[in-house]
Parts: C-alpha cells; sequence; structure tokens
C-alpha cells in the first residue's frame, strides 16, 4: 500500500463573533481524534507551540472545552515569507457520556495533547456472573 | 520548489494560485491544500529561520537534509492503530511528507542547524560569512 502525502490544511481561526471564548489573540479549531473503548473516551488534539502552562481542560454540563495558549515564538529577525498564522487553539464538544471528573488526566507531547476522560464507575459494562444453583 | 528570498509577497501569490484552483476544482470557499508543511521564514541578517508546525514527530520520523543549494524537510507521521476502539472523530491527518526549497547561493548550508520543540521544527540557515552584513569603515 503507497502511503498517503500529507497536505496543508489551512488552520481554522475561529471567529470571534460566534461566542467562542476569546482572549487576547487568534485562536484556532484543533484538528481531533476521539475514541471510545469501554472505560474511557481519549481525545488527541494537534496543538503545535502549545505548553503545558498554557493548558485550561474543563468539563463541565456534559461540555468539554480544551483551551491551549500559544506563545508567539520570540521573534528571529524579520519575518519575510508567512504560510500560516501562530495562536492558541480551542474547542467544545459536546460529552453524553458521565465522565469521572476526578479521573480526568492530560498529556501533552511534541505539539499533541491527549486527554483521558475515564468513564464513571456506574456506566461501565459489568459482567454479572450468573449462579447456577 | 519554493524559494523565499525573492519577494516578500511570494505566499500570497502561492495562496491566490491554490485558491484559484481549489475554486475550480471544488467550488468557491474549498479547503486550500499545498505541500506539507506550511513554513513561516523570518530573517535577521545573520541568520534565516524556518519555522515549521509539524506536531506529534520525534527525532526519527522527521528529517532535514541540506544540500549545496536546497533545503529538504520530510517525514512521516504514522497513523495511530488502535485495536477495540470505536472512533467518534478522526481528523489528524497522517502520511508521508516531503518538501523541498531552493537555497540562495548566499547561504552556508554546512552550517545548517534543526530544532524540534513542542511540535514545531525550527531550522536555523546561516549566511555565509562574505554575505554578512559588514560595517565598512569610512576614512575621515
Amino acid at each position: 500500500m503507497t502511503k498517503k502525502e500529507m497536505e496543508v490544511k489551512e488552520k481554522k481561526a475561529i471567529d470571534s463573533t460566534e461566542g467562542e471564548p476569546t482572549k487576547k489573540g487568534i485562536y484556532f479549531t484543533p484538528p481531533v481524534d476521539i475514541f471510545e473503548t469501554e472505560e474511557a473516551i481519549t481525545l488527541l488534539a494537534d496543538v503545535p507551540g502549545a505548553a503545558k502552562e498554557g493548558l485550561d481542560i474543563d468539563l463541565r454540563e456534559g461540555v468539554l472545552t480544551i483551551t491551549a495558549d500559544v506563545e508567539e515564538p520570540e521573534q528571529k529577525g524579520e519575518p519575510v515569507y508567512k504560510e500560516y498564522d501562530v495562536g492558541g487553539f480551542t474547542r467544545r464538544f459536546q460529552i453524553g457520556k458521565e465522565i469521572d471528573q476526578e479521573k480526568i488526566t492530560a498529556e501533552l507531547e511534541s505539539g499533541v495533547l491527549t486527554v483521558h476522560l475515564p468513564k464513571a464507575e456506574s456506566l461501565k459494562p459489568r459482567k454479572i456472573p450468573v449462579s447456577v444453583g | 520548489m519554493y524559494t523565499w528570498w525573492d519577494s516578500p509577497n511570494i505566499f500570497s501569490e502561492i495562496r491566490r494560485a491554490r485558491e484559484e484552483f481549489d475554486r475550480r476544482l471544488h467550488g468557491a470557499g474549498g479547503p486550500s491544500h499545498g505541500v506539507y508543511p506550511a513554513v513561516n521564514v523570518s530573517d535577521d541578517g545573520e541568520n534565516y529561520y524556518v519555522r515549521a508546525e509539524v506536531p506529534g514527530l520525534n527525532a526519527e520520523s522527521l528529517e532535514v537534509t541540506a544540500t549545496h543549494d536546497r533545503l529538504v524537510i520530510s517525514g512521516e507521521r504514522s497513523m495511530d492503530k488502535r485495536e477495540g476502539v470505536s472512533y467518534h472523530r478522526r481528523e489528524r491527518d497522517h502520511g508521508t511528507f516531503n518538501r523541498s526549497f531552493q537555497l540562495p547561493q548566499t547561504v552556508d548550508p554546512s552550517k545548517v542547524e534543526a530544532a524540534y520543540d513542542k511540535g514545531i521544527l525550527e531550522i536555523t540557515v546561516p549566511r555565509a560569512a562574505e554575505a554578512k552584513p559588514r560595517k565598512v569603515k569610512i576614512k575621515a
């Protein structure tokens, strides 16, 4: 199988008129993968340039909001050529499942944010042993 | 192959051409595509700095090569293979990439350096010693 070649996808800037959470500066919609197992929901988001200090993960009333601030890199000289804008990332998701808030964990590595959202104990499928009498 | 030192507006020209192409292909407002990764370049007189957002890679999956007249950024972002999970969304791109830039005569390709941090690649392309601006002393 030949490998697919990657393409530049223009970063989607968030339109501040839509009432998205806006701090100062531009925010983009990060591309995400979300997958689910019986135990948890996991979210991966591409947030290049984001640092741990600028991360905010919030889950309330079934809405998960991830925000990753990106510091404009130290300007080295004059910009001479520009193909992309630098800014933070933010996105909201409706999470239909009961999540154990206390157990949410997140990692940030090489510009990829991983958020683990373990399901609440009561919602995990449970095998009921059938006793044969 | 792109050159960045000829015109500061080169990107807008590329983008216009790209948008025109997309319009024909997908109708107005279609996404624009280009060779991955997108780059920004700055210049402080000593060096050119080429930056690219390439999240989710590491030293093995990312390669930067410099020859006497070319700079190449290549690599591969592999797809997560997970068994027994159900995907709700799969938007993160994967695959191989290879982008090539023509280097100006005025740089020293043997001194090109690259660093990868927080998903951002930064390549420092130093000007050749003879091409650096030199203050000329004026005799009184």
